[in-house]
């Protein structure tokens, strides 16, 4: 019975047991500093999960930042100007960006976009939010909005209340929240919705064709991705405690659609998250450069979008003629070992 | 008199700004390239003009020649390195996005430390301003005008009149269709690169004189290009031409009469013009292989 | 759909409770590490934390790490009956707030680094970390009403930006008065330009000026539209200060070239080389600015000689760097010296109860802000020169003294709001 169902949902069970072993990671690392790089790259992760959602139905959306910065935006007001609780502002920050990612999209979507002026509208956006912001008087302009509480205490009958002091809680929190991410984007990508997207993102002609809405599936996917990315933003505003325009700005836009494509187009869940993991953590090991570290981080992204250009999991596709050559290589080592202590023996008898 | 003065400076500014945007461009519609890079040979551009008129005492003129081989040379490197392997690759789109981001970090950091971070200035090549009906015209900035309006027009003889010029339009509509009519395209993605970022070189080398260099000065050249290029049509260089001028004479009206605030007006105008026009003003629209 | 929804809530919650429990047993880590045992015998660590792409944070590494080359060579700090050899660890803020962020976690978790310099890009952001473990960050804030405030136990601000201001704006305003009631003001669109002119507009007001604020968009090379806007509203003095030398000198050429021939003035210290780079001889002449005592030849201190020497005799040539955050290292190791221990409480102790130092940006003291509540000395003033630039060479104009400087500052700041 278990195993039956434990077959019949590889893949969910797969998730599962990764979010365990994930969560085991604070019992190992208590260093704040690794837990701050692990919920950065969950954060990075989910922005980049985001960009290849919109991807999928071949429209390159430099605007993601933008959608993040309204996440962290409004749940900052509504924490800051009208008291609410961060359990509340998590969901309406999300509602928040969906409808104004519904407005934005409407008119994006709708003026018969092609793929490359949509690049230059969501990038439009891109570039309109820090400059909008920084003159908003009332978000704090350029300066920002810092001192964000952190989440209430989380309490529960029968058990200690879970309070957001140290860095351990938040990386449950940002657990959590990357595990939900991942669960939607998995149900969105096996049911008709995604199978839709990718349809469009193939043939957008074949896909009308059948009787696929593609203004409808496009404006979809870009509100889905856009309130994914307004969560991420409310949970990133509470765990920085600090929201600051110029971090939403253009070149973060670059950043996250580095981590999406790197990982690899062709995956769209587990690639961003190991795009997101390998940037992190290369531009960490790279602050020992220190005033080179971007000339470092430049080369290193040259190299490997040269050698690597279908992203880090394309290495995947290459597994058949690696376990090849291993086998050949394996072969020609015991072949070489064999014939030296065959030699050796020669040599000790002659 | 005031408003003369406003559309002279805006002038000025604005052919710089053409120049750029041409560049961008002819490097967006034939490579298919959205060239994050692009600033930092602006920036080396200039630098190139500054260090050959103090290190080797050469006139501002063949100061000049040098900026602009110079930034075209890294250009045309920069091709045979990175973009040759990634243009003709399936979704190479993407790819030409990380790799020229990676190439920005590279060249503006590099830049940085190599140039200093004192900002420099070049000596007027001509002095001396005139004051025509209330106007004050520098004779520093005529001179970016008419060598705007020069750079410009020889660019639109080639582009429209010669064998190169043709090339290149064939392969912004279709590069296989250009090939099979025997064009080679290699040869035509790597002059377009080079004549691209030549032409950021110049703006950066024309610029200098008038207003100084800076290290940081291509650091976010590139969005406000972008948004001229968008707003006259991406693969259009007339278009470009129309966008320069418009952003350039927004800029200085707006500075006199918003203040910083203008930039929102900017985007939300180009935001406008983009629902109606999805290929900006005078462009046909691009397609890519995403 | 309606199966995977199901199949998804499950998982869901399945998930969280896991993630409930785990985050319940797990022991959280408030750990903060106290005491300077982790520091070797004789090894004293500093952290800088600025963003390297810039200017005024690559100088003020520079700066930073020259004086504490000028320390080792003499043998080191002498702290209490020890010595200490000074080691930098400097990470690069990358201008970017999660960078920044994390850079400050390594700092403080990592290197276990008790002391922090920054240059102020991301003050805000990293305070509650290094508030919360007891490590003391010096660092120019662009809302110091937040980073000044009396909820941060372990920061002050040495470099002495906002009294350099006041000073100057004080000295200003007594000395040119019928000036100061016709003044323009430019500043960049960007964060340091709105940080600037917030507190540039609250100063004027006290002190008796009458000003008015421009804007002109960050980033613009061209700044012609901003000097007809100057030249058409005619005031009888011009000042740019709040971009950082490359804005203000633009700003200060566009306004010349339009025509305007007022008075030229800057409540900031922008070195003389640098915008001797950017602006005509023609259109300097006359104008009138803060400067440190290192900028004039000779240099008009003693610690000032020997920091330009130095710096001459390791970068080649003095062109002008922008060593304003080199206050903060001057405060800190004097407060070091004169409480002669490690601890992080003594040492703030010593800040906080109007230290005295010097630096080569000048002789300093510590003051309190009332008016944020703080009755700690948290902020600072210098002794700040004025220069007047003649044929493109800075000269003494006037010497602006701590207590002149503390009348202005106490003026402005001085009640509780």
């Amino acid at each position: 019975m278990l195993k039956q169902l434990i077959l019949r949902n590889k893949k969910l069970f797969g998730i599962i047991v990764c979010i365990i072993l994930l969560s085991l990671i604070p019992v190992f690392v208590q260093s704040p500093y690794y837990l701050d790089i692990i919920i950065l790259i969950f954060i990075n992760a989910i922005l980049a999960m985001t960009f290849i959602m919109v991807l999928q139905t071949g429209l390159i959306n430099l605007g993601t930042a933008a959608f993040w910065g309204l996440g962290a935006y409004s749940s900052a007001v509504l924490v800051m100007k009208m008291g609410l609780s961060f359990w509340i502002c998590l969901p309406l920050s999300i509602v928040i960006t969906a409808i104004i990612a519904l407005c934005l999209g409407y008119i994006l979507i709708g003026s018969g976009s092609t793929g490359f002026t949509f690049v230059l509208l969501s990038s439009v956006i891109g570039m309109l939010f820090s400059v909008t912001v920084g003159n908003i008087e009332y978000l704090g302009g350029y300066m920002g909005i810092p001192n964000i509480p952190p989440p209430d205490p989380i309490r529960f009958p029968f058990l200690p209340a879970i309070e957001f002091v140290s860095k351990v809680e938040f990386f449950y929190l940002a657990l959590f929240l990357f595990a939900v991410v991942i669960l939607v984007a998995n149900i969105l990508y096996s049911s008709w919705i995604g199978k839709a997207w990718m349809a469009i993102g193939l043939n957008s002609r074949l896909a009308a064709s059948l009787g696929i809405d593609i203004f409808r599936y496009k404006l979809l996917a870009f509100v889905i991705s856009s309130a994914i990315a307004g969560l991420a933003g409310s949970f990133y505003a509470h765990y920085q405690s600090f929201v600051l325009p110029d971090t939403y700005g253009m070149w973060t836009n670059v950043n996250i659609q580095i981590y999406a494509i790197l990982g690899g187009i062709g995956f769209p869940v587990l690639g961003p998250i190991i795009g997101a993991a390998i940037m992190t953590s290369a531009s960490e090991m790279m602050r020992m450069t220190t005033l080179i570290a971007p000339m470092v981080m430049g080369v290193f992204l040259i190299l490997l979008i040269l050698f690597l250009p279908g992203g880090l999991l394309s290495l995947l596709d290459y597994w058949t003629y690696i376990k090849q050559w291993m086998r050949n290589t394996s072969k020609w080592i015991i072949s070489v070992v064999l014939a030296g202590s065959k030699r050796g023996k020669d040599d000790t008898s002659g | 008199m005031l408003i003369g003065q406003l559309i002279f400076d805006g002038m000025a500014m604005g052919l710089v700004f053409v120049i750029l945007a041409t560049g961008l461009v002819l490097i967006t519609s034939v490579n298919k390239i959205l060239f994050f890079a692009y600033g930092a040979f602006y920036t080396i551009g200039a630098y190139g003009v500054w260090y050959a008129m103090r290190l080797f005492d050469l006139p501002y003129f063949i100061s000049l020649l040098l900026g602009i081989l110079c930034s075209a040379a890294l250009g045309v490197l920069s091709y045979l390195l990175i973009f040759r392997r990634l243009q003709f690759m399936e979704r190479g789109f993407l790819a030409t996005l990380i790799a020229s981001m990676g190439l920005f970090k590279f060249l503006s950091q590099g830049g940085l430390l190599v140039f200093g971070t004192v900002p420099r200035s070049i000596p007027s090549v001509f002095e001396g301003n005139l004051n025509f009906m209330g106007i004050n015209i520098t004779s520093d900035k005529v001179a970016i005008i008419v060598i705007g309006v020069v750079i410009t027009v020889i660019l639109f003889l080639v582009y429209e009149k010669t064998a190169i010029g043709r090339s290149m339009r064939a392969v912004t509509i279709s590069p296989e269709a250009a090939a099979l009519q025997g064009v080679d395209i290699n040869s035509i993605y790597m002059m377009t690169l080079g004549m691209g970022t030549g032409l950021a070189g110049i703006a950066g080398g024309i610029l200098a004189p008038t207003y100084g260099i800076n290290p940081l000065m291509g650091a976010n050249i590139l969005w406000t290009v972008m948004l001229m290029a968008m707003l006259g049509g991406m693969d259009s260089l007339l278009g470009a031409v129309v966008g320069g001028i418009v952003i350039g004479q927004l800029l200085s009206f707006g500075q006199y009469y918003i203040g910083g605030a203008i930039q929102i007006i900017i985007f939300l105008i180009i935001g406008v013009v983009l629902y109606f026009k999805p290929a900006g003003l005078l462009g046909r629209g691009i397609d890519i292989g995403i | 759909m309606k199966r995977y929804l199901i199949k998804g809530l499950l998982v869901i919650t399945l998930i969280s409770t896991i993630l409930l429990v785990a985050c319940a047993t797990t022991p959280s880590d408030t750990t903060t590490t106290s005491g300077t045992s982790s520091s070797g015998p004789k090894e004293l660590k500093i952290g800088i934390l600025a963003w390297m792409g810039w200017p005024n944070g690559l100088d003020m590494v520079r700066g930073t790490e020259l004086m504490a080359e000028m320390d080792n060579k003499n043998g080191g700090l002498s702290i209490g009956s020890d010595r200490y050899n000074v080691t930098i660890i400097k990470y690069d803020s990358n201008n970017d707030q999660s960078t920044a962020a994390s850079a400050v976690n390594k700092l403080v978790f990592e290197d276990k680094v008790k002391f922090i310099i920054t240059d102020g890009f991301f003050t805000s952001a990293v305070l509650p970390t290094t508030d919360k473990n007891n490590v003391i960050l010096a660092g120019w804030a662009p809302d110091y009403d937040v980073a000044l405030s009396p909820n941060y136990k372990y920061h002050f601000d040495a470099c002495g930006f906002d009294g350099i201001q006041v000073a100057l704006t004080g000295w200003f305003c007594k000395k040119y008065p019928e000036k100061a009631n016709n003044i323009v003001f430019a500043f960049p669109d960007n964060q340091q330009g709105h940080a600037n002119a917030k507190g540039n507009e609250e100063q004027l007001a006290v002190l008796g000026a009458k000003p008015t604020s421009v804007f002109y968009p960050a980033s613009s090379q061209d700044l012609s539209a901003l000097g007809t806007k100057v030249k058409t509203l005619n005031p009888a003095a011009f000042s740019a200060a709040g971009g950082g030398p490359v804005s203000d000198g633009l700003a200060i050429k566009a306004v010349f070239d339009a025509g305007y021939r007022g008075t030229f003035f800057a409540n900031a210290t922008q070195p003389a080389i640098t915008l001797s780079q950017i602006i005509t001889n023609e259109a300097l002449e006359g104008f009138i600015c803060g400067a440190f005592p290192v900028e004039f030849d000779p240099a008009q201190t003693e610690i000032a000689k020997e920091f330009k020497a130095a710096w001459i005799a390791k970068y080649e040539k003095w062109e002008g760097p922008e060593i304003i955050s080199t206050g903060q290292y001057a405060g800190l190791r004097n407060a070091l010296q004169k409480a002669g221990t490690l601890d992080v409480d003594k040492v703030s102790d010593v800040i906080f109860s109007g230290m005295e130092y010097e630096g080569p940006t000048g002789r300093g003291k510590m003051i309190s802000r009332p008016d944020l509540g703080n009755s700690r000395t948290v902020d600072s003033i210098l002794n700040i020169y004025v220069k007047q630039i003649k044929s493109g060479n800075p000269t003494v104009l006037d010497s602006i003294s701590i207590e002149d400087g503390v009348v202005s500052f106490n003026k402005v700041y001085g009640a509780s709001k």
